[in-house]
């Protein structure tokens, strides 16, 4: 496992998992079994190497590697701050041992500025943290943040008779390169974490039943993910389970996947917002056939992906700073994300858009393999600074308001209900008075820091031109 | 006879007077848009009212509610107080629509006029 850390190819498009699934193809059911507490035992001594330590500390979070804390010990007690943000991942989890966790809250109280932000976020829940990268951090982790069904978050059973180690971690890279955060779950199931009843299990006996697929999760990755557990398991036919708490299970079929919203539905203003574009860029859209919105009583609607890719567009302009070819980038990854087969898609930093394929990084328009840095789509969806402003994260634009392309057709909602910003901005401008706010959450049955929230995000759209 | 509202109408609607005998009931939770019907389904209701003209672009829903045989109504007001309105004034057209339990798409305009949308894809 050293070996593999040390040896990791820092040029594939995903480091760490990629080093951790070459040496767990090799390894056989009692050595996968010991991984995980392999891995905390190494990363001590990878400390004059920075890199590298984060390459295995990455995985540690990634793959939920409880069992690596022990060995992360004295990393810890040193107060090492990478060591810290990792273990403080794996804090709340009912395996890690009272005392381990005194030393990691210990230390971690030491931490200050933008570290103190993301440790304390992901430690408490109820932390509020005053840093951008405080809010995103604790919004893209579990289970601190603000938890929802539309989180990607799946739950792995840990092995049991029926469920080797190998192949249980195998399940969890598959989900981590899918983009899941993934938590590894006692075979008592979910109710051991606390895990909320519509968080989905994977494994052989928590479904006995059709694996099941969190409808969360945007359709690229869900289709990474099914085609990844298609690879793994010999199952007749995967099933899409929209499953939601309190409703029954309703499952239609892998192929009748339909991507919901293709006609495109989200309006100009909430594009521009979440895409961080200006009405040029828009404009300009309709001349390129895959980012062309639809017309409807002369209102301009987009889609989802037809959103991503502007969004790319805009962060490749705040990268290289020059316009040229952008659109066309952003024009080429729409038609990509479209593809019925799934496709692990990225940009490099002049704007090609790069499709994998057998291993390596290809140009889509040329073919040619492409050697340098490139950008994971992935990364697209997290905020990013942008002229004198910052473009939101995409699936959570604020720390109570949330965006799913399948609940109320993609416009930015009050986290957890089906209730549009934009409803609640124009309740509040019909309802003045000091207590608008107090009635209007009363009205919609929201907390008022929800109500508050909302406004913000709504002004927000609303000073879009 | 029961009607689910979207969430993006205000609870007044819940338990409203004069509502022609029709039991309204709110969607709770961050669920799909294509779900709604499912869900309309299970809590025995006839029709569903969403906001925003979007709405019909979303082909699952419509296909779902059609072979449920379930009507959607789509409010085109942006207020959800003049949409509210508007659905208090429609009730009466609703309430039929309901009893012939026929399905179909509306448009809910202002002051509760009812026009049946054309959704060819639907």
């Amino acid at each position: 496992m050293l070996t593999a850390i040390a040896l990791a190819d820092t040029w594939s498009s995903d480091p760490a998992l990629d080093a951790f699934e070459g040496v767990l193809g090799v390894l056989s059911d009692d050595e996968a079994a010991a991984a995980p507490s392999s891995i905390g035992q190494i990363l001590p001594l990878l400390v004059a190497d920075r890199d590298r330590l984060r390459l295995g500390l990455e995985l540690v979070v990634r793959l939920d590697l409880v069992e690596a804390l022990a060995g992360l010990q004295p990393l810890l007690m040193a107060g090492d701050q990478d060591a810290l943000l990792a273990a403080a991942s794996q804090v709340n989890s009912p395996q890690v041992p009272p005392m381990l966790r005194d030393v990691l809250l210990v230390q971690g109280s030491d931490l200050d500025g933008w570290a103190r932000d993301i440790f304390l976020g992901r430690v408490d829940p109820t932390f509020a943290p005053e840093t951008d990268v405080g809010r995103a951090d604790k919004a893209a982790r579990w289970p601190t943040g603000h938890l929802t069904s539309g989180s990607a978050l799946v739950g792995v059973e840990m092995p049991s008779d029926n469920f080797s180690p190998k192949a249980h971690l195998a399940v969890v890279v598959a989900l981590a390169r899918a983009g899941c955060l993934v938590r590894r779950v006692p075979t008592q199931g979910v109710a051991a974490l606390g895990l909320p009843s519509w968080v989905p299990v994977i494994g052989p006996s928590a479904a006995a039943a059709p694996f099941r697929v969190t409808a969360a999760l945007d359709t690229l990755r869900r289709r990474r993910l099914l085609a990844a557990i298609a690879k793994l398991y010999p199952v007749a036919q995967l099933r899409l389970d929209f499953h939601r708490e309190g409703l029954e299970r309703r499952s239609v079929p892998l192929l009748d996947d339909i991507e919901v919203f293709d006609a495109g539905a989200i309006p100009r203003r909430e594009v521009q917002f979440l895409s961080a574009s200006g009405p040029s860029r828009l404009a300009r859209a309709k001349d390129f056939p895959a980012l062309a919105p639809r017309e409807f009583r002369g209102l301009n609607y987009w889609t989802f992906s037809q959103l991503v890719g502007l969004r790319v567009a805009a962060y490749l302009f705040r990268q290289s700073g020059r316009p040229r070819g952008l659109m066309q980038v952003a024009n080429d990854l729409v038609d990509v994300v479209r593809s019925e087969k799934q496709v692990p898609v990225a940009v490099t930093s002049t704007g090609a858009v790069v499709v994998e394929r057998h291993g390596s990084l290809h140009e889509l328009e040329s073919g040619q393999v492409v050697m340098g840095e490139v950008v994971a789509i992935d990364e697209i969806y997290q905020p990013f600074p942008l002229g004198g402003g910052a473009a939101p994260a995409l699936l959570q634009p604020s720390g109570r308001t949330a965006v799913h392309p399948s609940i109320a057709r993609g416009l930015p909602c009050v986290a957890g209900t089906r209730i549009p910003v934009g409803v609640i901005g124009k309740a509040l401008s019909s309802t003045p008075g000091p207590d608008g706010p107090a009635r209007v959450a009363n009205l919609f049955e929201l907390d008022e820091a929800s109500v508050e929230d909302a406004r913000t995000v709504s002004s927000r759209i609303l000073a879009y031109r | 006879m029961k009607l689910l509202v979207d969430a993006s109408f205000p609870r007044t609607l819940v338990h409203a007077p004069n509502s022609q005998g029709i039991e309204i009931l709110r969607v709770e939770g961050d669920i799909g848009d294509d779900q709604l019907p499912q869900v309309a389904s299970q809590r025995g209701c006839g029709g569903i009212v969403v906001a925003g003209h979007e709405m019909f672009t979303d082909l699952t829903l419509t296909r779902t509610a059609a072979d449920l045989g379930i009507a959607l109504f789509c409010s085109v007001e942006e207020d959800p107080f003049a949409a509210e309105n508007s659905l208090r004034s429609a009730l009466p057209q609703v309430q039929r629509i309901l009893a012939h339990h026929t399905g179909g798409a509306w448009w809910l305009y202002r002051g509760g006029r009812l026009a049946q949308a054309d959704l060819p894809d639907a």
